[in-house]
């Protein structure tokens, strides 16, 4: 019987009410630097960011290298993007993830984020928060995403055109 | 950063964390902070200083890095 891993929400204090996050404990690692840290599971962002300062000072890379993308869009407004390749590890799995770096340190994110693409394509997260009655207790699990269905055999919803 | 001449220790880091998750950080707001062996060993607005704190230890294992984050979010706490 495979084990699933499951991961506690991490409970932030926000003025006078309690909220749970999805942080996951990760290794970063780009070349041969090890970076442990936490990213914020975020459903609702397309691709993963860090924090200027994981890239400058933990992997002692200049955001001038970094190969330019197209502005990002985001609920803080738009802002020009870097991408850095690293390998996020836990126990359980280890991935190569595109991360986004803002290229001006002022457009941070408050938390390193761990987005959909590519990440949610292999991995099915599953947020699991109402299973007691307490509201700060909640967990999160990730397992490889698997199909019963050949991929082939999932039609397209008709409102979406095909490229 | 000389740390990567460390080891991490993955059930360290988690074992950490799960400490970390225990304690009230709102005088840590805005500040990077390194853990070990379930003590913040170094703390700075500055992630550089903090790594360079880090280097400066005997610490045998890389330590977990975080930003807590400030504003409203003011603090892990149970």
């Amino acid at each position: 019987m495979t084990t699933i891993p499951s991961f506690a929400f991490t409970p932030y204090q926000v003025g006078s009410e309690t909220i749970i996050r999805p942080m996951l404990t990760v290794i970063l690692k780009k070349d041969n630097i090890e970076f442990p840290t936490t990213l914020l599971v975020d459903s609702g962002a397309d691709y993963s960011m860090l924090r200027t300062e994981i890239v400058e000072d933990g992997f002692l890379t200049n955001l001038s290298s970094l190969k330019k993308k197209a502005d990002t869009s985001g609920v803080g407004g738009n802002t020009e993007v870097g991408i850095l390749k690293a390998t996020i590890s836990t126990l359980e799995f280890e991935e190569i993830i595109p991360f986004q770096v803002p290229l001006n340190p002022d457009k941070n994110p408050p938390l390193s984020l761990l987005g959909r693409i590519p990440f949610f394509y292999k991995y099915r997260i599953d947020f699991r928060m109402g299973y007691t009655n307490d509201p700060t207790l909640g967990k999160f699990v990730i397992y490889p995403e698997t199909h019963k269905r050949k991929a082939e055999q999932f039609a397209r919803p008709m409102k979406i055109k095909k490229k | 950063m000389k740390a990567q001449k460390k080891k991490v220790n993955q059930n360290q880091i988690n074992s950490d964390y799960q400490w970390l998750m225990m304690q009230s950080l709102s005088d840590y707001k805005g500040q990077w902070i390194a853990v070990s062996n379930k003590s913040i060993v170094a703390r700075d607005i500055s992630l550089k200083k903090v790594l360079g704190i880090v280097t400066s230890l005997n610490i045998q294992d890389i330590p977990l890095y975080l930003r807590v984050p400030e504003g409203s979010v003011t603090a892990f706490l149970l």
